[in-house]
């Protein structure tokens, strides 16, 4: 599951594997310089592959609080 | 000297732009001060050289007189109700106008939320500018972030869109600095309110209903809003849709009559009070930015490949509105869909690319033979 959220990321930041570091403790605004858009964008991605809504919760901040959310 | 004068002095003068395009606050500042003191009209949205002009003997008080003077004006782009980009052209001086300079606003210290190139974010520059009180950016920041920045400069006033207090809400740790909190364009719903007011303890928060086409219109301390007694020849609702008189609305507003269509549905929940709870048209809101369905359609219809497009939003309780396209491509045309996202990128605004791209076989249509929305 974490390499098909990675994957995801990947896709909507338009990034190659080799340019950024992604880790379940990876910020996603700090460290992955996600906009709001992206974000926007992000939770659809998600939310079609894994049929969850990763801010049903509220705010989601890290990688893992997103598995976190797809595994509750 | 006044911090402003200051940052001027630091940035090179001869490469700052009569336009504002960039998202560099400090940059944009300049730029909006550098125009208005050299007379030159300030774009929004393109790029010219400006003179050099000197800045010694520049305090507060100096630069207060040169904005108030100054022959300049904004050129902005608005989508209004129709979704299609209209010019705007406003002076400088009445934008200064809706600038506040008190004693309570002379300690203030602004976290700054919106786009360089919109009106609010050009509104919250001379805000600061003419009361010369720091602007923090607090733009594309996570929560901790943002409470570090507030308790690290003692923020004590933020006017942000919705978006900024749905993403960033609740806080990591109450800020007690904070005193004044408002929102612009679309109001806030309890749920985000609630977690506005638990992060920020001491705050008087505004939610305000607001446009580009007649400014900040109403204001309630919370969801529920009423139409004041000096507004009620102004302001009426009509089949639930909020209508503004003429009187109070821009010259670029289209009109029916002497009002003004908002397009904006209210749900009423007392005989004088209301919510308010979306667009009445096939127009949504992305993230603040109004988007014309129909027109995003006409455009990704226009791309190489596809044969028929239809575009639809839904609703996220964080983000508002979201664009889901479906599209059927040519036939023996393969659907890639970074490649086609790519081409989307190069027709439309960014806010205007769908969140969900998928390829299907047939676009579903009413039985009117219209595309269905839903």
């Amino acid at each position: 599951m974490i390499e098909k959220v990675r994957s995801i990321i990947l896709d909507v930041l338009e990034l190659d594997e080799q340019r950024i570091d992604i880790k379940p403790s990876s910020n996603l605004r700090d460290d992955l310089n996600f906009d709001s858009l992206q974000l926007a964008q992000l939770t659809v991605e998600i939310e079609d592959e894994f049929d969850v809504d990763i801010f049903e919760n509220g705010v989601i901040n890290t990688v893992q609080e997103i598995l976190d959310q797809i595994n509750e | 000297m006044s911090r402003y004068q200051k940052l001027l002095e630091d940035i090179d003068l001869t490469s700052v732009p009569n336009s504002i395009v960039t998202e560099e606050l400090e940059l944009s500042i300049a730029s909006l001060l550098a125009c208005a003191i050299s007379k030159q009209d300030i774009f929004l949205f393109d790029r010219e050289e400006v003179e050099q002009l000197s800045v010694s003997d520049l305090d507060t008080e100096s630069i207060i007189e040169k904005l108030e003077e100054s022959e300049s004006r904004l050129h902005f782009k608005t989508s209004g109700t129709t979704g299609e980009p209209k010019l705007v052209v406003q002076p400088l001086q009445k934008l200064l106008q809706g600038v506040r300079n008190n004693q309570e606003l002379s300690t203030a210290v602004w976290g700054y939320c919106y786009s360089c190139r919109h009106i609010s974010g050009i509104l919250m520059m001379l805000q600061a500018i003419v009361t010369d009180r720091p602007l923090i950016d607090l733009r594309d920041k996570s929560s901790d972030q943002v409470a570090r920045l507030i308790d690290q400069h003692q923020i004590t006033h933020i006017s942000a869109p919705a978006t900024f207090y749905k993403l960033t809400f609740p806080l990591p740790h109450p800020c007690s600095s904070v005193r004044k909190v408002s929102n612009g364009g679309e109001p806030l719903d309890a749920t985000v309110i609630q977690r506005v007011r638990s992060s920020l303890p001491n705050v008087e928060f505004r939610n305000i209903y607001a446009s580009t086409e007649f400014g900040s219109l109403l204001i309630s301390t919370g969801e529920h809003f009423s139409i004041p007694q000096r507004l009620k020849e102004a302001v009426k609702i009509v089949d639930e849709e909020i209508l503004v008189h003429k009187s109070l609305v821009s010259e670029s507003a289209k009109l029916e009559g002497s009002w003004y269509h908002t397009n904006d549905l209210i749900e009423w929940t007392s005989p004088t009070q209301f919510l308010i709870k979306g667009r009445a048209s096939e127009d949504v809101k992305v993230l603040g930015h109004l988007v014309s369905l129909r027109k995003v359609e006409q455009k990704i219809g226009s791309i190489a490949g596809v044969q028929q497009v239809r575009v639809s939003a839904t609703t996220h309780s964080v983000f508002g509105s979201l664009l889901i396209a479906e599209v059927v491509m040519e036939a023996d045309i393969e659907f890639d869909k970074k490649q086609l996202k790519g081409a989307m990128k190069a027709k439309l605004r960014d806010y205007e690319v769908p969140s969900k791209i998928k390829e299907v076989t047939e676009i579903k249509l009413t039985s009117s033979g219209k595309m269905s929305r839903v």
